[in-house]
């Protein structure tokens, strides 16, 4: 059982406050989505919940402890983080490159043990790259690196996994199957959270969004109550197309709203 | 070192097992070779015996105090520049990070030649060696610095150009004002590099000081992986960024720092030894760093030999020749970069 917890949560970048006062809990076998527009904060919340920056207020807990006290290793071992982008230096062996996830579990100059490779071995599988093990990572395509990537994050067997934007710049085909990775993930008893821009995909695959606005959580909850017509407008100034299929309902961004006065209004067809 | 058992075959593994023992011997072969060129005709069993004092009285002398300081210095001048190159390049992450591209041999050609020209030496034994460390410091520091900033390749390897650029405005402003004749001639082999006609006082001078360098360097080496995938990804693997940058730093500093003390401005071989071995170590930045060490000292070794066997009268200076066949290098591994580059 693990229990992430985040309180009254300020963050500050160049004494910018970019997360302002900012709340939230998750527990494993959650799938969690992190939305809202540009600039909000995402970005930095996940890197906050990593220890990558400083909070400069409100607490961070994993199971009652504060992030800050963990050791380094310690820390590593709790929460793997995936960044945006996915960088690769150098073209390493698909095997090596996920073997780097056991980076935290090793002790100095000690060799990878049998349950190092088991668990790069599990990571592989679960994300479905097992048959890349020998490919040079520069020879995978953009689908197959965003999996490879995964399984490195994976392979460090935590608790909890942070991605930032792991289905960007990928195809659609690609995106649904990092989605329901992601969810599988989570179903097997990770807590899964995950900054997410494609509210579709957002809305069907994670069990609960928290939306952000000028760093704050602005809702949270189910997919289906947090991407009501007035949290979308005031969060994103976009008006939605509500719509069910196959059983599930679905909600695409369909029109650009703009401010007035007392709130918001459609744009009109001509200034599109 | 033995190999777990895997569901992936680690052949780079192997490979790099094999890279050492190749290199080793090669070595080893080489600094025999080394001992046993030179004007005097002495068989390769002779000296194999006076380099550990038996034999011929003459035979001794000539291999002992001529022959084989020249010898240890390129394996360490040439050892610490391989091993600074593949930390660089991998804390980096830039197969163009060198100490020679980068300005920082030339720094410490700078720190040396400060030395020289107020004659500090002559107060403090250690001052030539202390001031070429932290004229290579200096740049170090200044580059991480920048790289921290995230910049390009592109800058890196400008800046390093600006570096490289002042530094050597200045040793020619040393040079200008000096009234000196024997300490412009002794700058001006600064800046050609060699390792001819040394003894065991520049060996006593620069072993401790390069072997600690590289030991920091080694010690660097999962960290390097990690940041393979960047420095948050690192980070996020327990990687303490800040204390490798500081290993890196300080151990370049001591490695090259020591080695431009007594070998002066050797340029390239940190750039091409790990370039050339990356490939084997199957990219892996940990592996890379041993073997630089061992191909570092070969090439370096191997580059003197050429220097005595192609020299007819006087005699081509070490740096200068590695700077001949380093900067074609340069320019092609420029060109094979410059998309990335851009």
């Amino acid at each position: 059982m693990t229990r992430l917890v985040v309180e009254d949560l300020e963050v500050s970048l160049d004494r910018r406050p970019v997360v302002k006062g900012l709340s939230f809990a998750a527990e494993d076998g959650e799938f969690v989505g992190l939305i809202g527009a540009n600039g909000v904060g995402k970005s930095t919340l996940i890197r906050a919940l990593t220890n990558l920056i400083a909070p400069s207020g409100g607490r961070i807990l994993v199971d009652g402890t504060p992030i800050g006290a963990l050791s380094r290793k310690a820390l590593a071992r709790t929460i793997a983080y995936l960044p945006q982008g996915q960088a690769m230096h150098w073209p390493l062996e698909v095997y090596h490159l996920v073997a780097l996830g056991r980076l935290p579990h090793l002790s100095p100059f000690a060799r990878p043990s049998a349950e190092d490779e088991a668990a790069i071995r599990r990571a592989m599988e679960q994300a479905d790259v097992l048959q890349y093990a020998g490919r040079s990572a520069d020879s995978l395509s953009g689908g197959e690196r965003a999996r490879v990537m995964l399984a490195r994050a994976l392979a460090v067997e935590t608790p909890i996994l942070l991605a930032d934007e792991p289905a960007a710049s990928l195809d659609p085909y690609h995106q649904l199957q990092v989605m329901e990775l992601l969810q599988g993930i989570s179903r097997r008893g990770r807590l899964v959270v995950a900054v997410l821009h494609d509210l579709p995909l957002a809305a069907r695959f994670c069990d609960r969004l928290v939306l952000m606005s000028d760093g704050e959580a602005l809702a949270d909850g189910a997919p289906g109550e947090v991407l009501e017509p007035g949290n979308l407008g005031a969060a994103y100034q976009v008006g939605g197309y509500y719509g069910r299929h196959e059983a599930e309902d679905f909600v695409l961004p369909w029109r650009r709203l703009r401010l007035n006065g007392e709130g918001l209004d459609v744009v009109a067809d001509q200034e599109r | 070192m033995t190999v777990a058992p895997s569901f992936h075959p680690d052949r780079a593994a192997a490979r790099t097992v094999l890279l050492m023992v190749g290199l080793t011997v090669a070595l080893v072969v080489l600094m025999l070779v080394s001992v046993s060129l030179g004007y005097t005709g002495i068989s390769v069993v002779d000296v194999a015996r006076a380099v550990f004092g038996i034999g011929d009285e003459k035979a001794v002398i000539i291999v002992q105090q001529l022959r084989l300081p020249r010898t240890l210095l390129a394996v360490l001048i040439g050892a610490g520049l391989g091993t600074s190159g593949a930390v660089l390049q991998g804390l980096l992450r830039n197969p163009l990070a060198e100490p020679g591209v980068l300005g920082v041999s030339t720094s410490a050609s700078l720190g040396a030649v400060v030395v020289i020209y107020f004659s500090l030496s002559a107060a403090f034994p250690l001052a030539l060696p202390i001031g070429a460390m932290l004229g290579a410091a200096v740049a170090t520091g200044v580059l991480y610095l920048l790289a921290a900033r995230q910049v390009g390749t592109l800058t890196l390897v400008l800046s390093g150009a600006a570096i490289s650029g002042l530094s050597i405005a200045l040793i020619s402003l040393a040079m200008n004002m000096s009234s000196n004749p024997w300490a412009i001639s002794e700058i001006a082999f600064w800046l050609m590099g060699s390792v001819r006609d040394r003894t065991f006082h520049e060996v006593q001078i620069a072993a401790p000081f390069i072997a600690l360098g590289i030991l920091l360097l080694a010690v660097t080496g999962r960290a390097l992986d990690g940041l393979a995938l960047g420095e948050d990804a690192a980070r996020s693997l327990g990687v303490d960024v800040t204390r490798v940058r500081l290993l890196a730093i300080v151990g370049t500093s001591l490695a090259t720092g020591a080695g431009v003390a007594v070998g002066g401005s050797v340029g390239f071989i940190g750039l091409m030894v790990p370039h050339l071995l990356r490939p084997v170590v199957g990219y892996i930045p940990s592996r890379l760093v041993l073997p630089s060490a061992l191909g570092g000292a070969v090439l370096t070794l191997v580059a003197d030999l050429a220097v005595r066997l192609l020299s007819r009268g006087t005699e081509l200076h070490l740096g200068v020749l590695t700077s001949l066949i380093g900067t074609p290098f340069f320019f092609f591994l420029i060109l094979r970069l410059r998309r990335q580059m851009q």
